[in-house]
């Protein structure tokens, strides 16, 4: 089995030039009736700039 | 050994294609500029915008026939629904939605929420997205659940502005 190196790209600076908008969400699906949280996603762009992820979605 | 590295998403977020021009326009002080709104209501899509077309009509808005309780949620006028920083060195400007957005538990069919949009009106249609976030794997919405956007420390919407 082959060895697998993870990286991590690490956060990308500003542009020196330009204008640029990124954005991400983290959504919380809950069912109304009994307050249950069925369902929760962060975006890709929410990890990156909130590092509460690794770039692959695994939360550390 | 294997490097493993992260392609493109067809998924993509930031200003419309739309906001792309008329921003354009403003900064030269052309006819056609950006159009500040005096709030911006969140409202949800059933696909995503893709970051190549960025277009509010490729991600299709949820409709009250098919959902009876769907409404943009409003953020708060004038701005006051969102925490701006400074702009940071390496970073840019971070803004992040202020207070929890809650979106009334869906009714009438299940949904699908491949994106968020912040729109220009209150609607339930019509005005403009301005910018969104899509959601790679769109999200099944069965009758009765709420899409919440948590606010204060954990936001539920982040944006970069650099």
């Amino acid at each position: 089995m082959s060895e697998v190196e993870i990286v991590n790209e690490p956060m990308p600076a500003p542009r020196a030039s330009g204008l640029r908008m990124k954005g991400g969400a983290h959504i919380v699906l809950v069912e109304e009736a009994t307050g249950k949280q069925v369902s929760e996603v962060y975006t890709p762009d929410y990890i990156y700039q909130n590092e509460r992820c690794t770039r692959d979605g695994r939360k550390y | 050994m294997l490097r493993r590295s992260f392609l493109a998403f067809a998924a993509g977020n930031g200003l419309t294609a739309q906001t792309d021009g008329s921003i354009t326009n403003t900064l030269i002080g052309k006819a056609g500029g950006y159009t500040s709104p005096t709030n911006n209501w969140v409202g949800c899509f059933t696909g995503n915008f893709t970051a190549a077309a960025k277009s509010a009509a490729t991600a299709v808005e949820w409709l009250v026939a098919n959902d009876g309780a769907y409404a943009r949620q409003a953020m708060g006028a004038s701005g006051a629904g969102w925490t701006v920083n400074a702009y940071l060195s390496g970073t840019g400007v971070v803004w992040t939605n202020t207070n929890t957005i809650t979106q009334p538990a869906v009714t009438l069919n299940a949904q699908t929420l491949g994106a968020i949009g912040l729109m220009d009106s209150v609607g339930p249609t019509g005005g403009n997205a301005n910018f969104f976030i899509d959601v790679a794997s769109p999200l099944s919405v069965a009758v009765g659940v709420n899409v919440i956007l948590s606010g204060g420390g954990s936001p539920g919407l982040t944006f970069t502005t650099y």
